[in-house]
């Protein structure tokens, strides 16, 4: 029999599904928000229900984003340098740097058929027709550096075969099976700094 | 107790593939706790196993798998069932040189992972590719598996031929130590791919490479239809032969022994050279020997100058005298 109500047990196992976070500190969590004010835990879950009804991906560049389109696309139209990264919040440490002022294009995942995402899953062909369009002329692959991370970027290369559209890729000075997202603002000046042709 | 101690060292178990095996049958979960010290280092390490998972920590931060404690200090095992170096299948052989190849360089490791991981997913790919007829990613896809399957297989066969010519000699000279010079044992990678060389030296990488392709190349309309790779150094062995005949069918019980004891000291040697002296843990070998095998052991054992832990059920019969004794009991 368990001591804790059913509905805590829930909260629990909404917390523990969350990336990092064990059974532990799914508890504790849960626990900390029911000692809370209850005006603060009705404006926390009005947040969570607001940015599930009103963030959506960018149709143009997959990134999160509560307009039609998202500001980076809207304000550098034009731009001649795309970055494609994995995640949405990989974008974060290139606009914290400052050192890239073109676009962006978030796959959203990476190529792994035991998953079974390919090209179409990453919006490839979306990818390929954008540098065409807006005649694109310098794209970094930001993307990590697992085999999967490989395959993606390769893939993307072979599908930009006969493309004079330059390919380039981070330096590798990111930390080995690190997150984009948490590489500090120097290591990132550096490896962009240090990008190479493919 | 020598298993607790060789996972909480080398990250892995060498009795269990999941390490929820290791849990006892009536209980839900496995709690380990150790402390590892050398000159400069300490590492406070704790594994918890059960249903929901693993967590992982060294000096009290996460660590996402067992695996990450691989690669500071160093264990070496050896154990009865370690004839399975010689009589088993070639995987048993081949993980024992892959283990030491990580021991040499971290990098080394990373190549070895990777490999695996293209090879699982290429072979996805077929597999899917013929229960379907067409699989995620078209051909384009599978041109880019193969070509990263080349790349790092090519690498892999590159450290592990320098491997195996490294500890070739050394296996030999602890085996003419262990065996009294009565005979004499070789041990030779074997590979398909090395059938398109001829036998002086080593191939290079880029050697490799270009071999590799050409045999997947050819191999192609095969594997598309048996939904599988198969080429590879996935499927390589190391041929250990007295006077010439593979003693994985011909070695007396006794010359099998003797040379899997050769094995893991070459193990040892490897791992003092390239990352820190191993612990050395011995798992009843002794009884298993006879009387001068059982002396050329111990005496290489003192030589090595490891932290040593044995177990024994015959305290008496040990050919050491121990710093300190722990008694099990159930
Ligand atoms: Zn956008």
């Amino acid at each position: 029999m368990s001591v804790e109500p059913e509905s805590l047990e829930a909260l629990i196992a909404e917390f523990a599904g969350l990336p990092g976070i064990g059974q532990k500190t799914a508890r504790r969590l849960a626990y900390h928000v029911l000692t809370r004010p209850k005006s603060d835990i009705e404006r926390f879950a009005g947040n969570l229900t607001n940015a599930i009804e009103k963030v959506h991906p960018c149709p143009k560049c997959h990134a999160f984003t509560d307009e039609e389109q998202c500001p980076i696309c809207s304000e550098r139209q034009g731009a001649k340098a795309m970055c494609v990264v994995e995640k949405s919040s990989d974008i974060l440490p290139f606009e914290r740097s400052g050192i890239f002022k073109g676009l962006y294009f978030v796959l959203g995942n990476v190529i792994s058929p035991l998953d079974g995402i390919g090209p179409e899953q990453l919006h490839l062909s979306q990818l390929v027709q954008r540098i065409k369009d807006e005649g694109i002329e310098e794209l970094v692959l930001a993307l990590g550096s697992s085999p999967e991370a490989d395959s993606t970027a390769l893939m993307i290369d072979r599908m930009l075969a006969g493309s004079s559209v330059k390919r380039t890729r981070l330096a590798r000075g990111i930390p080995m099976g690190s997150d984009l997202e948490f590489v500090d603002e120097i290591t990132m000046l550096r490896a962009f700094e240090g990008r190479v042709s493919l | 107790m020598l298993e607790a101690v060789h996972l909480l060292l080398q990250g892995f178990s060498f009795r269990a593939r999941d390490l929820k095996e290791l849990i006892a049958w009536n209980a839900d979960e496995m709690i380990l706790r150790g402390s590892f010290y050398d000159e400069s280092h300490e590492w406070n390490r704790a594994l918890q196993v059960g249903n929901a998972g693993t967590v992982v920590k060294e000096n009290g931060s996460p660590l996402r798998t067992a695996s990450s404690f691989f690669g500071k200090m160093p264990a070496v095992i050896m154990q009865p069932s370690d004839i399975e170096l010689l009589r088993g299948a070639p995987e048993v052989r081949r993980r024992w040189l892959d283990e030491i190849l990580c021991f040499r360089s971290a990098a080394n490791a990373s190549v070895l992972r990777n490999y695996k991981r293209v090879l699982q997913q290429r072979n996805q790919w077929l597999r899917q590719f013929k229960k379907d007829g067409n699989a995620v990613g078209g051909e384009d896809l599978f041109q880019v598996l193969t070509g990263q399957l080349v790349e790092l297989g090519a690498k892999l066969w590159s450290i592990r031929l320098e491997l195996s010519k490294e500890i070739s000699p050394i296996i030999t000279g602890y085996y003419r130590r262990l065996s009294g010079g009565v005979d004499e044992i070789t041990c030779d990678y074997k590979s398909s791919i090395l059938r398109e060389f001829d036998a002086s030296g080593i191939p290079n990488e880029d050697m490799l490479k270009n071999a590799f392709a050409e045999k997947l190349a050819g191999l192609e309309l095969v594997e598309k239809l048996q939904g599988i790779t198969m080429s590879g150094p996935h499927k390589d062995d190391l041929a250990l032969c007295a006077s010439g005949y593979e003693m994985r069918s011909v070695g007396s019980q006794g010359q099998c022994r003797s040379a899997a004891i050769a094995m893991r000291f070459a193990a040892v040697d490897v791992a003092s050279r390239y990352l820190a002296k191993p612990v050395l843990l011995l798992d009843d070998i002794f009884a298993e020997l006879d009387v001068n095998r059982r002396d050329a052991v111990a005496a290489l054992v003192r030589e090595k100058d490891c932290q040593v832990l044995i177990a024994t059920p015959q305290f008496e019969e040990l050919p050491f005298k121990a710093d300190s004794e722990i008694s099990l009991s159930d």
